[in-house]
């Protein structure tokens, strides 16, 4: 089982927490915002990049859009190799995105599909009514 | 005739017995055909119950005709053959349709009807979460016989009553002695059909093949029928609870996030999410004729033609839309997969399509239709293998057969548990093929099943590991299976409980009790 910590102690680290509970260690979380740093989230302690670092670890996991700019503050302090740095998968930082990727391209390809085949059979029954 | 029956054999062939031979019977198969053995051995009644070898077990008192009356079949139907009994089933239903349709229709509308009842996606996937042509479940024989039922309802005001009716209580009263969704599905699509359409004749044919089933039954089908409801509401209870992989369905978060470098993993996501777990998506993808039937109606509607709308076909449809539309939402999903509602109504969808089309010159669409069904069983059996990475046929799991055949040889008679319950081939099967007993949550008498429930039970299809000495004690388990890939990390054994090493078996571990 490895050893993680999730970056963002927010709505997105709390569904990346119900996610990789399952399979890994959530060792901590870890938050910019002093206003959440020592706390507990889920009986897990919230902390800060530096407090964590000296935790043993194989993957952070990074709940925010900003993965960039987190990644580079990260790098700089888990100078381990070994040390994984990695986003979320997007659906934990925005739901609704599963919406807007998925089901709307889905709905929006079969639905003009079917309405073009609508529009087919009503000519034809009115073409067969007239 | 000679050709349309070597065409509707050939599609039979391929859109029924190739994805029966591809695929493996699975737990629930096992049961029903551990039920028709037991019934086959001990040639008792179907309004008795079967007796299992299960530990503390009451009669199962599941409705059982059909079991019955596979077991009255002079031959008995072999482990290897029963995945394709219903494919055979579904073979010889399509020609006794093409054969009785032809009296009435054009033959080649006749052709037509079962060409596409058997390309029709919806009847033949296997990406389902119960699939309907592999194994030996009673599910197919189900879903025919209310096709045919609805059928008739369809065409009744064209019939004399005195002769549609007893052939309605005739189905009726087979259905409701054998299926468990059977009474659900006849019950609800005919109670909004009389109500909407004020033909009260399938009501009346429910009513009176219940009163039959109940005297012919001696009581049996009370007993059944109580049963059934308190399965629903336990199930009820466990999806308002959130448990369960049935409270996933539907649910628009099932939809997999596209992460850059897993398109793979992606798209088998998305398919399984469209395909499986999304009744809607379901009816859009792999029911065009139901969809394309919606079309004509509004179609009909808008230009003033409704007159050629079939009232009785109709109403039929819309009833069994609406239980659909119903047991897909969140309160009503503990009623089974919505998507079989409309399975009830196949014939009747396959019949006014077909009507349609002809009175239309629409025949294109049909064949439309149909080459959208090959298409689509292609891309199931072919390339989804290759995106899943799953071999085309399927094949047993070798680790699961060394334990099977080391449960046969053992001489001692064992005590029983799996971990989970589908283990090493599964209860079923292990019941069904060696003399051992097996513990199981269900089919218990009702005081060991409070014990059970409250002492040992887990999240189903789990048993507390931690209680196993308890087990023991409480009532003789001296032998227990586990899939190690499922073993929670807390469990210690204590030394009681000896590791059997002697089969090179890398899936599970297995422990018998000291000393035997």
């Amino acid at each position: 089982m490895k050893n993680v910590i999730i970056f963002g102690a927010g709505a997105a680290g709390a569904r990346a927490y119900q996610h990789y509970k399952k399979t890994c260690k959530v060792m901590a979380f870890i938050d910019n915002d002093p206003g959440k740093q020592n706390t507990r989230l889920f009986g897990v302690d919230v902390m800060s990049v530096e407090s964590a670092s000296k935790l043993p670890v194989d993957h952070i996991y990074i709940a925010s859009a900003s993965f960039d700019a987190i990644k580079q503050q990260l790098a700089a302090v888990f100078t381990e190799p070994a040390v994984h740095i990695l986003q979320v998968e997007e659906k934990f930082i925005d739901p609704k995105s599963v919406l807007r990727t998925g089901w709307l391209s889905f709905f929006a390809v079969i639905g003009s599909l079917y309405l073009v085949l609508f529009a087919v059979i009503y000519l034809q029954v009115n073409a067969h009514a007239g | 005739m000679l050709v349309d029956l070597l065409v509707l054999t050939s599609c039979c062939l391929l859109f029924r017995f190739v994805p029966a031979w591809l695929k493996l019977p699975g737990f629930d198969s096992d049961a029903h055909f551990y039920f028709y053995q037991q019934l086959k051995t001990t040639q008792q009644s179907a309004f008795r119950g079967v007796d299992t070898n299960i530990v503390y077990s009451r009669k199962s008192n599941i409705p059982l005709l059909w079991h019955w009356l596979v077991a009255r079949i002079p031959v008995s139907v072999s482990y290897a053959f029963c995945s394709y009994l219903n494919a055979f089933v579904e073979l010889l239903f399509c020609i006794a349709v093409y054969l009785t349709l032809s009296f009435v229709l054009p033959s080649a509308a006749a052709i037509l009807i079962v060409l596409l009842y058997l390309t029709t996606p919806l009847w033949f996937s296997t990406l389902a979460i119960g699939p309907r042509i592999v194994g030996f479940t009673p599910r197919l024989s189900c879903e025919i016989l209310l096709s045919v039922f609805f059928l008739l309802v369809s065409v009744g005001g064209s019939m004399p009553v005195y002769l549609i009716l007893p052939v309605l209580v005739v189905l009726a009263y087979l259905v409701i002695l054998s299926f468990k969704f059977g009474i659900q599905a006849i019950v609800f699509i005919s109670l909004f059909y009389s109500v909407l359409s004020f033909d009260w004749l399938p009501l009346i044919a429910i009513i009176i093949a219940g009163g039959l089933a109940l005297v012919f039954s001696k009581g049996y089908f009370a007993e059944a029928f109580s049963a059934q409801v308190k399965h629903l509401v336990w199930y009820f209870k466990m999806v308002r609870r959130g448990e369960g992989d049935i409270v996933k369905r539907n649910s628009m978060r099932a939809f997999p996030a596209y992460t850059p470098g897993q398109e793979r993993h992606f798209l088998v996501g998305a398919i399984k999410s469209l395909l499986i777990s999304n009744s809607y998506t379901i009816v859009l993808l792999k029911a065009p004729a139901l969809v394309l039937l919606t079309g004509f109606y509004m179609a009909v509607w808008f230009t003033n033609e409704a007159s050629l709308i079939s009232v009785n076909a109709f109403w039929l449809v819309i009833s069994a839309s609406l239980v659909f539309v119903l047991t897909s939402t969140r309160l009503f999903i503990f009623l089974g997969e919505a998507e079989r509602y409309l399975n009830c109504i196949a014939l009747v969808i396959c019949v006014e399509l077909v009507r349609y089309c002809s009175l239309y010159e629409m025949q294109g669409l049909l064949l439309g239709v149909m080459a959208y069904g090959l298409l689509f069983f292609i891309l199931e059996y072919i390339v989804y293998p290759w995106l899943a990475r799953e071999p085309v046929k399927a094949t047993e799991d070798n680790d699961d057969l060394l334990v099977l055949n080391w449960l046969k040889d053992n001489v001692r008679q064992f005590t029983l548990l799996l971990y989970p319950y589908h283990a090493a081939t599964g209860l079923w099967r292990i019941l069904g093929q060696t003399k051992h007993k097996l513990v199981f949550c269900f089919n218990l008498d009702s005081e060991f099943s409070k014990r059970f429930e409250s002492q040992y039970g887990a999240t189903y299809p789990f048993t507390n590991l931690q209680k196993i000495d308890d087990m023991a004690d409480d009532f003789g388990l001296n032998c227990v299976v586990i899939d190690k890939s499922k073993l929670p990390g807390n469990v210690d054994f204590s030394p009681r409980w000896q590791r059997v090493d002697d089969i090179p078996c890398k899936k599970y571990l297995i422990l018998v009790e000291q000393g035997i």
